[in-house]
């Protein structure tokens, strides 16, 4: 053994030294630029912090958490985000499977689909979103011409000016955009279950349906959960969407959470009430992901 | 090895120069939201180029998003204390307010600039200048261009319409030409009267706001001066009942807005394409149509903004002045020499670069100047227009650090009435509860 491995395997600070001071300069990188912002958000949600008045910032305790149950647009935000949320992972996993399930066909053209299949989710968020608005523009936009032009449609929509199809349209956009990667995780899923499955389940009679019930679902379940799970946390944190096309609007019809917070803290420059908003975001999305990492625990020991 | 030492001496020489050059020259940065729009471009890089070509150990940098991101990324800045040396600033004067108390001071985040302009010329001459202030001191200079809104509108559509633009004197003449030039083309494709922006950007609120609201007194609290108090907010009035209502009756009644419009350039394109026969904007209109299609110009004119007739009585329309403005950053290494730009760019040879931009250059001394009349009729005929019919004092908006929120909320409203065509008066009383919230 070198001197210097003699110096760091050190008894006095323990066997297993080396291991941590590996891993120190990751930690100390990740306590500053994660763990400190965090803390010092829940500091700030105990204090007024209206930027406008500097240095004047009283502690108020719990008020601004308490004020929000009478909060209409927070209540509002909530609801918007919860309906975005499960609507948008429930139809991209949908579609992503029913994706997965015919890119595993071994099928002529299937290599180039599996590349074109990933563009939607490569492409950078700012710039679909712009391009969406251009495509849903009350003038001239495509859809309201092409729908016009099959006769679907009198008069051009006014897609994101209409307070109930605001929210839907936001709900598209990012269907359209996340759906390829559910389907190129549930493919690798799929690709990991072995055929002899398939062919019992078939020596026992089972049709189609049968199997997708009886096996690939079953043998998908660690992946499902896995993409579910971080399906949930992303679009509960999802800003850059609902942003880009609305701002929120109209009159409060697509704010998300995330915008509800951001307009609290850089419009009407009230942090202390944005960061205690944040706070609670930050709670939810923390069991969603302690929930997977349990999981990814568990499918470790299962192995 | 030996062959190569003089020139490495040499190069190792010139890349010590090259650093101790580029330490002594000052690096100015100039954050703006306009620098995206093409005209504005044009009148910034031809200012650079001038002002560093007389002042070589000067090194001006711009930068800023478009006018949208602009705000927000703005106050991030200030209270981090990474905003650039120069900070422009446009629109309403209060938006000083809002911005120079997010820091502690006198003058907040700006440079009190008093020395430079109380007492001098420029506190005249410069259009705009006294309302920038804060607290009682100068903290910008109204340095750049200004305007103020009119109505411009496509001749060809009036001729053909047979409509003469000069008998457009209140809103209600306004409203039956807007009628008369809304029709469906030989084309199938439908013409407007009139543009707007309907949509959930901000201008939704802003354009009517400036159009209706302050001109009959609809104002946050009376002339929107203070003690900003809940029993002094008058949102929700009467005159704001007649503006909103109003507006909304040309929107879903009368049916003469252009439907659609996302944001202001979606209406303009409206305009230059021909689906829009009129549109409310200021002189950088004119730059902007240059850009887009010069030819266009020919087919370009414009009348004043119209009187609002209310209650029986005709109010002109308030002279808001539109100007963009310059302030020094408090956290600025360089103040001197950011100052000393500033007071350049105030100069005859300076503010001819400016007027590239298209809008009236701020320094009345070569805005009505015969050079400047020559080269822009169009703004000359506004700023002549504005002097002729316009009311002065403008009605601002509050200075007061609370206009964000309060601006934040009146959008809202405002699209809840535009857009979602909810009843006015339930909108506005819910309006006026929460600003009055904001200052229990």
């Amino acid at each position: 053994m070198r001197k210097k491995e003699a110096k760091i395997l050190n008894p006095k600070l323990g066997k297993w030294s080396l291991p941590y001071v590996l891993v120190f300069p990751m930690v100390l990188m990740m306590a500053i630029v994660i763990l400190y912002p965090i803390a010092k958000t829940v500091g700030m949600s105990f204090f007024e912090n209206y930027l406008a008045r500097p240095g004047v910032n009283p502690f108020v305790g719990l008020k601004h958490y308490m004020n929000f149950f009478g909060d209409k647009y927070f209540v509002n935000s909530i609801i918007i985000t919860i309906k975005y949320v499960v609507i948008t992972v429930l139809l991209r996993f949908v579609i992503g499977l029913i994706a997965a399930l015919l890119l595993n066909e071994k099928i002529k053209g299937v290599g180039i689909a599996r590349s074109i299949v990933v563009i939607p989710w490569a492409m950078p968020v700012v710039v679909v979103c712009l391009l969406f608005v251009q495509m849903f523009d009350y003038q001239y936009g495509i859809f309201n011409y092409m729908l016009a032009a099959v006769g679907i449609i009198k008069e051009p929509v006014k897609w994101l000016s209409n307070k109930d199809l605001a929210l839907p349209v936001a709900m598209f956009v990012n269907i359209w955009k996340g759906w390829p990667w559910v389907a190129i995780m549930l493919l690798a899923g799929l690709q990991g279950i072995q055929k002899e499955h398939y062919e019992a389940a078939e020596i026992d009679g089972a049709g189609y349906f049968k199997q997708f019930w009886y096996v690939t679902l079953p043998t998908l379940r660690p992946v499902t959960l896995t993409v579910f799970i971080l399906l949930m946390v992303w679009t509960i944190k999802d800003f850059d969407i609902v942003y880009v096309l609305n701002k929120g609007g109209p009159a409060h019809a697509t704010e998300h959470i995330t915008i509800f917070i951001y307009q609290k803290a850089f419009e009407a420059l009230r942090m202390g009430e944005a960061s205690a908003a944040g706070v609670l975001v930050l709670i939810v999305t923390m069991v969603f992901t302690i929930a997977y990492l349990r999981l990814l625990d568990r499918m470790d020991s299962e192995r | 090895m030996k062959k190569l030492t003089l020139p490495l001496v040499i190069l190792l020489i010139l890349v010590c120069v090259s650093a101790v050059v580029a330490q002594e020259k000052v690096r100015l940065t100039v954050e703006m939201s306009v620098y995206v729009e093409a005209p504005h471009k044009k009148a910034f890089d031809l200012l650079k180029e001038a002002y560093e070509l007389q002042n070589p150990n000067v090194e001006i940098v711009y930068y800023g998003p478009a006018y949208d991101e602009y705000w927000d990324k703005l106050a991030v800045e200030i209270v981090s204390g990474t905003e650039a040396d120069i900070v422009q600033l446009q629109d309403a004067a209060a938006r000083y307010a809002t911005y120079a108390s997010l820091r502690e001071g006198e003058t907040g985040a700006f440079v009190n600039l008093d020395q430079y302009i109380k007492g001098t010329e420029l506190e005249d001459k410069l259009i705009g200048q006294k309302e920038l202030v804060f607290n009682g001191h100068y903290i910008g200079i109204a340095n750049y261009a200004t305007g103020m809104r009119g109505v411009y509108y496509r001749k060809s559509l009036f001729e053909e319409a047979g409509i003469d633009a000069d008998t457009i004197i209140t809103n209600e003449d306004f409203l039956e030409v807007a009628k008369s030039l809304t029709k469906s083309k030989d084309d199938g494709t439908m013409q407007y009267g009139f543009g707007a922006v309907i949509s959930t950007h901000d201008f939704v609120y802003d354009e009517m706001k400036t159009f209706i609201c302050y001109p009959i007194g609809a104002t946050y609290s009376p002339l929107n001066k203070p003690p900003y108090e809940p029993d002094n907010i008058i949102v929700g009035n009467e005159a704001w009942n007649y503006a909103f209502k109003w507006w909304q009756d040309m929107i879903f009644t009368h049916k003469v807005v252009a439907p659609g419009s996302y944001d202001k350039a979606d209406e303009r394109d409206l305009f230059w394409n021909g689906v829009v026969a009129m549109n409310i904007d200021g002189p950088w209109f004119v730059g902007m149509t240059k850009e887009y299609n010069e030819a266009l110009l020919d087919d370009l004119d414009i009348i004043a903004s119209p009187d609002i007739v209310y209650n029986g009585e005709q109010y002109p329309f308030n002279k808001q002045n539109y100007g963009i403005t310059h302030l020094v950053s408090s956290n600025s290494k360089n103040p001197d020499e950011a100052i000393k730009f500033l007071l350049w760019m105030t100069t005859p040879e300076a503010q001819a670069l400016v007027s590239e931009c298209g809008m009236i250059p701020s320094n009345t001394d070569y805005s009505t100047g015969a050079d400047y009349y020559e080269t822009w009729p169009l703004n000359a005929k506004l700023a002549s227009l504005a002097e002729e019919r316009y009311y002065e004092p403008p009605i601002l908006d509050p200075e007061i650090p609370e206009l964000g929120e309060i601006n934040r909320i009146m959008i809202n409203f405002a699209q809840a009435a535009f857009i979602n065509q909810e009843d006015v008066a339930d909108v506005l009383d819910e309006a006026a509860e929460e600003i009055k919230a904001l200052f229990r």
